[in-house]
């Protein structure tokens, strides 16, 4: 059965998706001519947080490829499919834009305990599907009693209040030699190189932007005034 | 008549030292012609003094600067005419200024003058921010000794200087030196259990063993100013350690050239002078200071209602109320959840407060937020309690105001800021040796002189009590306020520190205590019930 699969990527899906990759390869020139925008030559919209979106022949294959690998007995082969195809999108294999990233984001909530059954679970609020829904429910089948929603929204806040306190509370790095700064005046390392944060604004913000997505579903309005005012957006 | 004016115009500006350009000149006689007689020489001469004010450094008055003086006495002049009412409604007379709202100021010591921060301010600062930060401070110390008499450098090389000079080396200089020295810089502590003095060219490490102190709580992250001698080991004996001294708030002004420090707006000198006087007749103005309101206590909301309803039968109601947290006895962590319940006390607070219509009409309500409340970040300085739980106190009581922690207000031309923390036990925790009792043995003295000679609401180490990198200036007491307000869980205490005014309310849920203070005569009465 696993070898009949592994033929199948060798053959026919490195056949097909090749000939795919090709259309879009052409089709995309085809598309840049007529419009004559240097700028709109992926036409893909951006991604916050992510800069390494190719064009759209090279996130076909990341995604194609990551869907396959998933399968670990023939991975191997996935992976060959992959070096192929990407040599002919002239993408080096290990380039940091050949990494396939997830754009869904995640945030676990961990230990949440369901008042009626006790059952202590880890959420996902980004990723589940069941709580994409308004309302969240007990995971457990027989269970599905609705959690807390002012429990929940204070757990949400309390971790943004400490991911708010840690960001001024952190280690500054030298750019050159990776050190932690100890002096508080000096504006160099002593080998001359100047300093950048942990966890950079950008990063901070945009990890702080899933509450306040969070926050604008559910209808958390403590939680979105919070979040809000972290994130510095004027209403 | 405009060529003798324009004589006289040049013949003032050269006895005060100044050269006119033809633009300026054209400007000031455009202005002056609104005069006639008697009345133009004291135009020119008050037209003349303005310009010194504003353009301390250059001899030359530009165009630019002529113009700005002049619309601002044209405009203070309308607005003198049109409020021919003596007394302006309170509402004016109160100015209530945000923390986020203040200017930042940075000094720059090449040029060795103050500049107008004029970017945005990110909350969250780049890694830049962070050194800015204690740099800033160092140097607003830094600045404010160089004009001290006995830390100055002699102007002329002479025998006499060398006795008692105490002039500042920095800490590079001490390599390989030998003798007494004196030094400033930021106490920190760089490795585990070794102490060092930092300044903006170096650190070294020091003793405090023997040293000798002067009054104040000396923790980690706080600048003072250290005589010791440079010991073999490359360690710094400190022989006597004190805070920078402290500057009068006049001679501070008058370096900042009109800059405006306190955010509430720069006046004229008619304007000063004008609000000065109507200072001294508000006679009837009060504010009450009231601090730790537990709105989820029975007992504490019981003991609010008696004081509000004893100012409700005084004759002149106070113009200000106060309420400082924390208003709820629950801190907010995660096993407080109950938020609605805590908007329905604060609507219930509202009511109470309704109830009062006398209070309701003619004072205001100021709302600080306290350390353990509700909001977004525990780092200083706070913002406003959120409006989700302050929404239905507001429908009862429309000119409530919501301010950040901390937060000052402009009486007039005085200037009051009001902080809510837990400043003495945790400087007390933070502190490095104890206190010296050499001159008071009540820590409360201790802390103020601290805060006042650091010019800075809370020299903390960072770790303790996290401050936004960017907007430390918030938190400055420079140039010196006169009356600085600190909610504190300790005891009430009122003490009075070179003519600043500095008080505890105590607190109110705990020990039932709470402050009147007058403001036209700087007088505290420290009441309880």
């Amino acid at each position: 059965m696993i070898e009949y699969i592994k033929g199948q990527i060798s053959s026919y899906f490195t056949d097909s998706l090749l000939r795919i990759v090709r259309d879009i390869v052409v089709h995309m020139k085809g598309a840049s001519r007529s419009e004559d925008d240097p700028n709109s030559s992926s036409g893909l919209p951006q991604i916050e947080g992510d800069p390494h979106r190719g064009d759209a022949s090279l996130e076909f294959i990341k995604h194609v490829c990551a869907v396959l690998a998933l399968d670990q007995s023939v991975q191997h082969d996935v992976l060959v499919m992959r070096k192929n195809l990407l040599k002919y999108v002239r993408v080096r294999e290990f380039a940091p834009e050949a990494e396939f990233r997830d754009p869904c984001h995640s945030f676990i909530l961990s230990n949440v305990i369901c008042s009626y059954c006790n059952d202590c679970r880890d959420l996902d609020l980004c990723r589940d599907s069941g709580l994409l829904s308004q309302e969240w429910r007990c995971g457990v089948l027989q269970c599905g009693q609705p959690y807390d929603r002012e429990v929940m929204e204070n757990a949400l806040v309390q971790i943004a209040r400490q991911r708010e306190r840690l960001y001024h509370l952190q280690d500054l790095v030298c750019l050159r030699c990776n050190q932690v700064k100890a002096a508080h005046l000096s504006e160099q390392c002593a080998c001359a190189g100047s300093f950048r944060c942990k966890e950079d604004a950008t990063e901070f913000r945009s990890k702080m932007q899933v509450f306040f997505n969070i926050a604008l579903r559910q209808k958390f309005q403590l939680l979105q005034e919070c979040t809000s005012w972290i994130l510095e957006l004027r209403l | 008549m405009s060529a003798s004016t324009r004589k006289k115009v040049l013949r003032k500006c050269k006895i005060r030292g100044r050269v006119l350009k033809t633009d300026a000149l054209d400007e000031i006689l455009s202005f002056v012609s609104r005069f006639q007689g008697p009345d133009e020489d004291e135009a020119i001469d008050l037209l003349l003094d303005e310009l010194e004010l504003e353009s301390q450094k250059s001899t030359i008055i530009e165009k630019e600067s002529a113009h700005r003086v002049v619309s601002r006495l044209l405009e203070a002049d309308a607005a003198v005419e049109e409020s021919s009412d003596p007394c302006p409604a309170g509402s004016s007379a109160i100015r209530v200024v945000d923390a986020f709202l203040v200017p930042k100021f940075r000094y720059d010591p090449i040029r060795k003058q103050f500049y107008e921060h004029t970017g945005s301010l990110p909350l969250h600062g780049d890694a830049s921010a962070k050194a800015a930060l204690y740099r800033d401070r160092f140097l607003l110390l830094s600045q404010r000794l160089s004009r001290d008499q006995n830390f100055s450098k002699p102007a002329f090389e002479s025998e006499f200087s060398h006795f008692g000079s105490c002039e500042i080396s920095p800490i590079q200089s001490l390599v390989g030196q030998t003798g007494r020295r004196w030094v400033m810089g930021v106490i920190s502590q760089l490795e585990d259990g070794h102490f060092y003095l930092e300044d903006l060219t170096a650190s070294v490490e020091i003793n405090l063993s023997n040293a000798k102190i002067t009054t104040g709580f000396f923790s980690e992250n706080t600048i003072v100013v250290a005589e010791g001698e440079m010991l073999v080991e490359g360690i710094f004996q400190v022989l006597t350690c004190g805070f920078p001294p402290l500057e009068d708030r006049d001679k501070s002004l008058r370096q900042l050239a009109g800059h405006d420090f306190f955010g509430a707006g720069t006046l004229t000198k008619e304007e000063t002078i004008r609000l000065a006087d109507m200072e001294r007749k508000a006679v009837n103005d009060m504010f009450v200071i009231l601090s730790d309101i537990w709105l989820d206590n029975e007992e504490a909301m019981g003991k609010l209602e008696t004081v509000l309803d004893g100012f409700e039968s005084v004759e002149v109601v106070p113009s200000l109320f106060v309420f400082m947290g924390n208003f709820s006895s629950h801190p907010c962590n995660l096993a407080f959840h109950a938020y609605s319940t805590l908007r329905s006390q604060f609507g219930k607070l509202g009511q109470m407060i309704a109830a009062h219509p006398r209070l309701t009409e003619h004072s205001k309500f100021l709302f600080i937020p306290g350390p353990d409340d509700a909001g977004p970040s525990t780092v200083l300085p706070r913002c406003a309690l959120p409006k989700y739980l302050t929404e239905e106190l507001q429908n009862h009581i429309p000119n409530a105001i919501f301010s950040s922690n901390p937060c000052r207000v402009k009486f007039y031309t005085q200037e009051i800021v009001f902080f809510r923390q837990d400043m003495l036990y945790r400087m007390r925790r933070s502190c490095l040796m104890p206190p010296s009792i050499e001159e008071t043995d009540d820590p409360f003295q201790h802390l103020v002189a601290t805060i006042t000679h650091q010019s800075h609401l809370c020299p903390l180490p960072l770790t303790v009590q996290p401050i936004i990198w960017n907007y430390d200036h918030c938190l400055y007491l420079y140039p010196t306020p006169h009356t600085i307000v600190l909610g504190d869980k300790s005891q009430q205490k009122a003490f009075k520190y070179t003519g600043i005014t500095c008080f505890n309310t105590g607190s109110f849920s705990t020990d039932s205590t709470f402050v009147a203070y007058r403001p036209c005569s700087q007088e505290v009465e420290l009441s309880a019930l």
